[in-house]
């Protein structure tokens, strides 16, 4: 009897390490940095980009960006329909998927389960507001689902992407953990959190039963590191395989990098820097004083000194990568004398004195665009304020933040950004203009004819831009700096937040 | 012993005893000297036909030449004019700061002086309370309250420097009045207020100016910190914290964004030292002469006379 | 001993407790809202107020007040609005750092201060004494970021010898990462505790004890420990004493370079997110630790100097 337990056991261990010999050894953990920290890991309650690297992968939506583009797909949807009023989606579930640490098969109870919880009055997640079109959600068999809105509403397929309402998160679990969700999460995505310490790091291990198949890299390490010096001479001595977007670093730190063998990954995330106006107060209502400030941007002088070359000029609302971007609007090219000639026209002939608030992150932008307009006359007087000030200040709605230059990554449709810049009721912290095209907007929102949905957007842009309600500058390229080995990064867009880190592989 | 006699001698010998100080050593010229430079420099920095501090320029990080003596930093601006201008904002806050907490700090501290017990215990136990603040964290914490600038920061320092001030003024006080007033009683007879004054505002005087002349270094010390840290004077405005600050990125590649500034800084700070040093090696006439030696302050300690009797300190 | 601890305790308490009312309304008046820094450029008017009612920021203050002293007195801090965990957690995370490397920095400037201080007396007026004193003065003129950032580029990428941030492993690791921070935060006062301890040494030199001690025929490096060295580092252990706050300081600025996750970091973030509960566990934190530190230089004191009356 005994001998046999030890031959079984001997051939289990040489098997074992038949099998760890066979394969190509791979490096076991990729640690990436990034200088900020994360808040939480709870899908619906995640905003910033250090959260939603991780959020990304412990989650799965209903649908996902394929990789590298913009086009949409199923994740956790294997098929799905919208009918010809656009008033109902219906999703046809895979029936593989595994929620990690022991919560078994997804099916669509979970799903709605979900969805349920983000809507919960009691979680008081500050998402539940983005689905009040959905008037009910319909389980029709365990691998189906399906929602029914009350109103058409085009980009309902972007909201389903792994971001804010979309992530699919296991709610029993949430009630289970109660706070301590927020860092030991349960979803369904390549990687589950083994261990999470609130601001240094998070750790995440491969979850082998992922139903898109086995991570390559088996750990992956998530580290803050306020400084961006430490960060950079980690790199340098091996400590940390990748600098995560690091928009703040120097283009000769850069090269320097890049000079040592190391690699650098730059994609769009169509994030476009775009400077907003209060276009109803003095002196920003006037359109010609808009134009003037219009034509004193040298647009590659900005990218050079304050996105360290990565970045293209930029002339139209929508950001480019979206649906209905467009470059057919009117351009108000570098011309300082022009800028000059239309001040005096609009009859500030000794100049014109403008304040503009800055937050932090747009410091750099800001003290370019500055010193241009100096250079026309337009005396800039910039008042730096914490992020936290700055968007409290601009939910107020006061007018006290007239004029900015901000950003904003969104899901890839025109809606989201548009409405948040432009539309009274759906404004948020980008809502600085004080106009409300919340009209045309809801118009175009609700057509479900998608060339018609085109031309209603490629108008409104026309639009805006002969009034200049707002001014286009860049669409800035996302920065990573890595070690060489590293394999998968995106090459052109990567359309969501954050990274798919099951795509990674050492080489 | 009239009022012209006591207030005549008082400074006459002070006077004699600093020129005595200064005479003897060549460094304290020089420090003097660019002390006095750096005044003139902050002063005039607008006639100086300097480039301009905030003119970009695609130049970016362009080592020293001469047309860029400091040479450029990451948005192409000229480091030397930067460095220049800096040295406003720096004396400014320097002497903003001691004028604004030295004064606030001594009343508070002759109050504490001069008050029945129950009063004075309050405000000592303030005194510590704020001591116990590290002043960096204090200065971010008020920078953050009242907004960024040049007054915010002056306030803000402020905060940390009164206390000291305060500490040293109510023992002087504290000193003079159960001491010094018994002599003095004594000695003159009748005692008049005004001659206890002429005792009691000298010797106040005396620590109080020492203390102001080793504040500004700290307080530029201490400005150039919160401007490090991104807090307080920012960009564009130029301040040798923020122009180092912005440097240490490109500290390989571009050196001198980061100690162009710093030397400046070191040296100016250097010279407010060596000058406090040897206007408290003149006022305080138990020290021996020599300009590199400093005393602990008698105030510095507990400041319950009592305690004082009890330390043993080496008159150095 | 104790009985001087809790005197103490009793006569900072107050004060403290007004401390602490200042700054929990002084931090509500202030602009900036903990939900829209939490919420960040995706926030909208309705987000932010659920949010707000999340957090219990829509309740009257004095109601918001009250909880906070009554969760005090159960000793619980509260819970971290931006982080999501208790404030105490972090608290501890950050208390250890911070405390190592004030002590580390300590450490430095009495092993770099003490020594040159004596020598330069001993010394006196010879060209070493001029070199000490030039030093002392440039280390206390120079601002700590330039040691931070120098030693950084020397030490770790130069020679890579020394791990350029974080906390490192184990005790080993701990202590080699603590090399570096450690000399840049203890410079400046390196510089002072050098000049002071060269003017005390020079002062019980002369004293008349001394010159009878060696009159008796003692031995004088027995006279030396004994006797000198013992007074003379009463006033040094004053000047450490004096100068935590300016040392704590530089601490914040050297977690920042050598990226240590520490009290000056989670101050700065705590702000920066309008963190109530998290800035109100550090003052009282800082508080506490003041008085500790006094009562550990009170008690050094005692050791010196006898006369001091316990």
């Amino acid at each position: 009897m005994r001998i046999r337990w030890v031959v079984g056991a001997v051939l289990l261990s040489l098997v074992l390490a038949g099998a760890s010999l066979g394969g190509p050894a791979e490096p076991d953990t990729l640690v990436i940095v990034f200088p900020s920290h994360q808040g939480t890991l709870d899908g619906h309650f995640a905003v910033t980009t250090q959260d939603m690297l991780v959020v990304r992968n412990v989650y799965n939506a209903l649908m996902k960006y394929k990789p590298d583009t913009t086009e949409l797909t199923g994740d956790l949807a294997e098929r799905w329909e919208v009918s010809p009023d656009g008033l109902v989606y219906t999703f046809r579930l895979r029936r593989n998927v595994t929620w990690q640490k022991g919560y078994g098969r997804l099916t669509a109870q979970d799903v709605k389960a979900s969805f349920d919880r983000l809507r919960d009055p009691e979680t008081r997640s500050p998402f539940a507001g983005l689905l009040s079109m959905v008037r009910e959600i319909q389980v029709l068999d365990p691998y189906t689902i399906r929602f029914v809105l009350s109103e058409p509403y085009a980009p309902f397929l972007h909201l389903l992407t792994n971001y804010r309402v979309g992530p699919v998160v296991n709610a029993r679990a949430a009630r289970e953990r109660g706070a301590a969700f927020a860092w030991d999460p349960v979803g369904t995505g390549p990687y589950e959190v083994e261990r999470a310490i609130p601001r240094t790091e998070v750790v995440l291990r491969a979850f082998d039963q992922h139903f898109g198949g086995r991570p390559r890299i088996r750990r992956i390490i998530t580290r803050t590191v306020p400084d961006l010096n430490a960060m950079v001479v980690g790199l340098e001595n091996g400590q940390y395989h990748m600098l995560y977007s690091i928009q703040a670093l120097d283009e000769s730190v850069i090269k320097r990098l890049r000079e040592r063998g190391f690699s650098v990954t730059y994609y769009s995330r169509n994030l476009p820097r775009v400077l907003l106006m209060n276009v109803t107060k003095k002196p920003l209502d006037d359109v010609r004083v808009r134009r003037a400030i219009a034509h004193a941007i040298n647009r590659q002088q900005v990218i050079a000194l304050s996105m360290a070359g990565y970045g293209r000029p930029w002339y139209s609302p929508v950001p480019e990568g979206y649906f209905a971007a467009t470059t057919q609007v009117p351009r108000y090219e570098y011309n300082p004398e022009k800028a000059r000639q239309l001040l005096v026209e609009a009859g500030y002939r000794d100049g014109l004195d403008l304040p503009m608030q800055v937050f932090d992150v747009m410091k750099v932008t800001s003290d370019v665009i500055a010193e241009q307009l100096r250079r026309v006359g337009i005396r800039v007087q910039q008042e730096v304020l914490d992020q936290p000030t700055f968007i409290q200040r601009v939910l107020r709605r006061d007018g006290s933040i007239s004029f900015a230059v901000h950003c904003c990554v969104r899901q890839p449709d025109p809606d989201f950004y548009l409405s948040d810049i432009f539309s009274r009721s759906k404004g948020g912290a980008i809502y600085i203009s004080g106009l409300d095209l919340e009209a045309e907007l809801a118009a175009a929102r609700r057509e479900t004819n998608v060339e018609k949905r085109r031309q209603m957007y490629v108008a409104l842009q026309r639009k805006i831009m002969e009034n200049v309600w707002m001014i286009p500058l860049v669409m800035e390229f996302d920065r990573n700096v890595h070690v060489p080995q590293l394999r998968g990064m995106p090459r052109r867009v990567e359309a969501l937040w954050g990274l798919d880190l099951s795509r990674l592989s050492f080489e | 012993m009239g009022r012209r006699g006591f207030a005549g001698g008082w400074e006459t010998s002070a006077v004699r005893r600093l020129r005595r100080a200064i005479g003897g050593s060549w460094i304290l010229w020089i420090a003097s000297g660019f002390v006095i430079l750096l005044g003139a420099v902050a002063f005039l920095a607008p006639y100086l036909r300097l480039t301009d501090p905030f003119a970009q320029s695609l130049e970016r990080l362009a080592p020293p030449s001469p047309e860029h003596p400091f040479g450029t930093d990451r948005l192409g601006r000229d480091v030397f004019s930067r460095t220049v201008w800096a040295t406003r904002y720096a004396l400014a806050v320097g002497i903003g700061t001691v004028g604004v907490g030295g004064t606030v700090g001594t009343l508070w501290g002759m109050a504490a002086g001069f008050s029945g017990p129950f009063v004075q215990e309050a405000l000592s136990r303030l005194v510590d309370v704020f001591l116990s603040f590290p002043p960096l964290i204090l200065a971010m914490v008020v920078v953050t309250l009242i907004g960024n600038g040049v007054f915010p920061v002056v306030v803000a320092l402020s905060f940390g420097v009164a206390p000291r001030f305060a500490r040293v003024a109510r023992a002087v006080v504290l000193a003079v009045r159960v001491q010094g007033y018994v002599e003095a009683a004594r000695a003159l007879g009748a005692s008049s207020p005004r001659i206890l004054v002429r005792h009691i505002l000298p010797n106040t005087l005396d620590a109080l100016i020492v203390l102001a002349t080793l504040t500004v270094p700290t307080a530029i010390l201490t400005e150039a910190l919160l401007s490090f840290l991104g807090i307080g004077i920012v960009e564009p405005t130029p301040t040798w914290g923020n122009i180092a600050s912005m440097g240490q990125m490109v500290l390989r590649e571009a050196p001198w964004v980061v100690f162009a500034p710093s030397l400046v800084l070191l040296l100016t700070v250097l010279s407010f030292n060596l000058l406090g040093d040897a206007v408290r090696d003149a006022l305080d006439p138990t020290v021996s002469r020599g300009v590199w030696m400093r005393r602990v302050e008698r105030a510095d300690l507990e400041p319950e006379p009592a305690r004082i009797a009890s330390r043993r300190i080496p008159a150095g | 001993m104790t009985r001087r601890f809790l005197h103490r305790l009793v006569q900072i308490l107050p004060t403290a407790l007004g401390a602490l009312v200042l700054v929990f309304v002084l931090l509500r008046i202030v602009p900036g809202d903990p939900a829209a820094a939490m919420l960040g450029v995706s926030a909208t008017p309705e987000s932010v107020q659920a949010l707000r009612t999340q957090l219990g920021l829509d309740r009257p203050l004095w109601r918001q007040f009250l909880d906070y002293v009554g969760g005090l007195i159960r000793l619980d801090l509260g819970t971290s609005l931006a982080f999501r965990v208790p404030v105490a957690q972090l608290l501890a995370q950050a208390l250890g750092p911070t405390l190592l490397l004030a002590l580390g920095g300590t450490v430095v400037s009495v092993l770099i201060g003490v020594p040159t201080g004596v020598v330069a007396a001993l010394n006196r007026g010879k060209p070493i004494d001029q070199l000490v004193s030039v030093l002392a003065l440039v280390g206390i003129s120079l601002p700590v970021f330039v040691w931070g950032v120098v030693l950084l580029v020397l030490f770790t990428l130069h020679w890579r010898v020394l791990p350029a941030s974080g906390l490192g492993e184990g005790v080993g690791g701990t202590l080699k990462a603590l090399v570096l921070p450690s000399l840049a935060t203890g410079m400046f006062l390196a510089g002072l505790v050098s000049r002071i301890t060269r003017s005390s040494v020079l002062g019980v030199l002369g004293q008349d004890y001394v010159r009878t001690a060696w009159a008796k025929g003692l031995e004088p490096m027995h006279v030396f420990r004994r006797h000198v060295l013992r007074n003379a580092l009463i006033p040094v252990v004053t000047v450490v004493g004096l100068n935590m706050g300016t040392l704590l300081g530089g601490v914040v600025v050297v977690e920042g370079i050598f990226a240590r996750p520490g009290l000056g970091r989670l101050l700065l973030d705590a702000i920066y997110a309008r963190d109530y509960p998290l800035i109100q566990g550090i003052v009282l934190v800082s508080v506490l630790m003041t008085i500790l530190l006094n009562q550990l230089v009170d008690l050094l004191y005692t050791l010196l100097d006898p006369r001091v009356a316990a």
